[in-house]
């Protein structure tokens, strides 16, 4: 069975006062559509990225993004 | 729509227009009985004339009406596209000249029997490569506009 990276971005952006895409977009330095394809699990983001995603939440990577 | 995929669709449009412009031109040239290397090189200055004013007003109508996103750089998922892209209409472009090569090094025998008998057979291989080139750019453009649709 082949793995896929998923991630709990949409859940943790409700969660964090009800962040827009463009917000998080703004806050990691990438487009609304890069956030979009993140979210979907159709784009998986640099390392770099991931790492601002979750520290802007406040989280560990893994309570991020997972793989399996 | 992002203005990243507007600019795209946009030169998409423009590309397959002047691939069009110049077949069409040079067609009815050859039509006409008016074709000769002096009228298909002047024609061909046109084209790139004509090509960069598209872009030009494509470009600053697009950023005239996206302004915001205008400003914004690439992010990585925009260079990774780029990359896959053209990466794929390079490919078309070198087999492209590896044919022109090929044709080069058989000038004797398909000399004479070329698209166009008006001119000499060097016009005919540059001929060719403006069309290999317009093509390549059209896949490369083509296969942004999937990527971008793909994964949105």
């Amino acid at each position: 069975m082949t793995k896929q990276l998923s991630n709990t971005i949409r859940e943790l952006r409700f969660h964090h006062n009800e962040m827009t895409q463009q917000a998080l977009a703004e806050a990691v330095g990438v487009s609304r559509q890069t956030i979009v394809a993140i979210e979907k699990g159709k784009y998986s983001p640099s390392l770099e990225v991931a790492f601002k995603i979750a520290q802007l939440f406040d989280k560990k990577l893994d309570d991020v993004f997972s793989y399996q | 729509m992002s203005y990243k995929e507007m600019t795209i669709w946009g030169t998409l449009v423009v590309t397959i227009g002047l691939l069009s412009y110049y077949l069409l031109g040079i067609n009815s040239l050859q039509a006409a009985g008016a074709l000769s290397q002096e009228t298909m090189v002047s024609y061909l200055y046109k084209v790139v004339v004509v090509a960069v004013i598209l872009e030009i007003i494509m470009q600053s109508v697009l950023a005239g009406i996206k302004h915001k996103e205008a400003d914004l750089g690439d992010d990585e998922r925009d260079k990774l596209i780029e990359l896959k892209s053209t990466k794929l209409g390079h490919w078309f472009c070198s087999a492209i000249i590896l044919m022109c090569v090929f044709l080069t090094t058989q000038i004797e025998r398909v000399s004479g029997r070329m698209l166009l008998p008006e001119v000499s057979d060097l016009y005919n291989i540059m001929h060719f490569l403006i069309i290999g080139f317009l093509v390549s750019e059209i896949i490369t453009i083509a296969s942004k506009a999937y990527l971008y649709r793909r994964d949105s």
